[in-house]
């Protein structure tokens, strides 16, 4: 007897398939509601830069592209390995999916230790949110490289904390699979907490030319 | 969706990295924002399309992604095209007295 079997779904489905089906469309317009809310900080980002074009160059090169770089390969080899960690799950392989998704969580937090190493460059250097800090008094910036640095630590910032989100979820469900909870048969889970990480990717394939490349090379 | 699909999806989204890292150092002009933008939109879509399975998902979701897209489209353009089209304000009234008066 198949877990299949076993499980019901809710009385408002016709079927467990069109249960599951609703969850995924859920989690989707969730994921269109995410992408709003950074949406309207990249139209500041649109509106500042246009604004302020060349300070704005000025400032993208003054951010450290390697490190930009590097974390945005680290977020696209963690979105490929929880995909990854999905296909083994619904094709039974659970200590394989357990893998997958344990490394996706490592891969986040390697993001985020990259992110924070970061962040301490700037704050030495004396670049800090709202034009405040030392750099700004020792030199003469327009406040557009202001605007510049404190959106990108609203947006990164923010970025951040959904890759947090992001990395507790999948670690959860790591523990899910590896406890039997989450299996071929019911693999919805991974697969949602699977499209928030995604997203998290996306937003970042975005960001990373905006903040890191489109401005002038030293 | 194979494993070997994610495969040269993963390999194809570090490569398009890599090109936008090269090109970002070519002198582009005022097409370096388009270009990386475009590069970036086309990564977005792989990892849309086969990561997030929206080529074999139902319509309602691929709707909820292409209303997510008209949206922004929408935001930032309207956004952008507010502040891109402002010149200093000049009431011709205002300034037909100030000829006037002798100001």
């Amino acid at each position: 007897m198949t877990m299949e079997a076993t499980r019901s779904h809710d009385e408002h489905f016709e079927s467990l398939e069109r249960q599951v089906a609703a969850t995924r469309l859920g989690m989707w317009i969730f994921l269109v509601s995410e992408v709003l809310l950074f949406a309207a900080l990249f139209t500041l980002y649109a509106t500042y830069r246009a604004d302020w074009p060349r300070a704005f160059e000025e400032a993208v090169g003054h951010n450290p592209i390697l490190i930009g770089t590097v974390n945005t390969a680290v977020l696209i080899v963690a979105s490929f390995t929880v995909a990854m960690g999905l296909h083994h799950l619904q094709h039974g392989r659970s200590r394989t999916a357990v893998a997958f998704t344990v490394a996706t969580v490592g891969l986040a937090l390697l993001f985020l230790g990259i992110k924070g190493y970061e962040y301490s460059i700037h704050v030495t250097e004396g670049i800090l949110p709202g034009g405040k800090g030392r750099f700004f008094e020792t030199h003469a910036v327009s406040d557009g490289f202001a605007a510049f640095f404190t959106l990108y630590y609203v947006t990164t910032g923010l970025h951040g904390i959904h890759v947090t989100v992001g990395a507790a979820v999948l670690a959860a469900l790591a523990i899910g699979i590896h406890r039997g909870r989450i299996h071929a048969e019911r693999s919805h889970p991974l697969e949602l907490g699977a499209l928030y990480w995604h997203l998290v990717d996306c937003i970042w394939i975005f960001l990373w030319p905006l903040y890191y490349l489109l401005g002038t090379h030293r | 969706m194979t494993a070997r699909t994610y495969t040269v999806v993963g390999v194809a989204l570090l490569g398009l990295t890599a090109v936008s890292y090269g090109v970002s150092y070519l002198p582009l002009g005022v097409f370096g924002l388009p270009v990386g933008l475009g590069i970036a939109t086309v990564k977005v879509l792989l990892v849309a399309l086969f990561f997030m399975h929206l080529v074999h998902a139902e319509p309602a979701e691929r709707f909820a992604a292409l209303v997510m897209v008209v949206m922004v489209a929408v935001l930032i353009g309207l956004a952008a095209a507010d502040v891109l089209t402002r010149q200093p304000a000049v009431d011709p009234d205002i300034e037909r007295a100030a000829e006037v008066i002798g100001d």
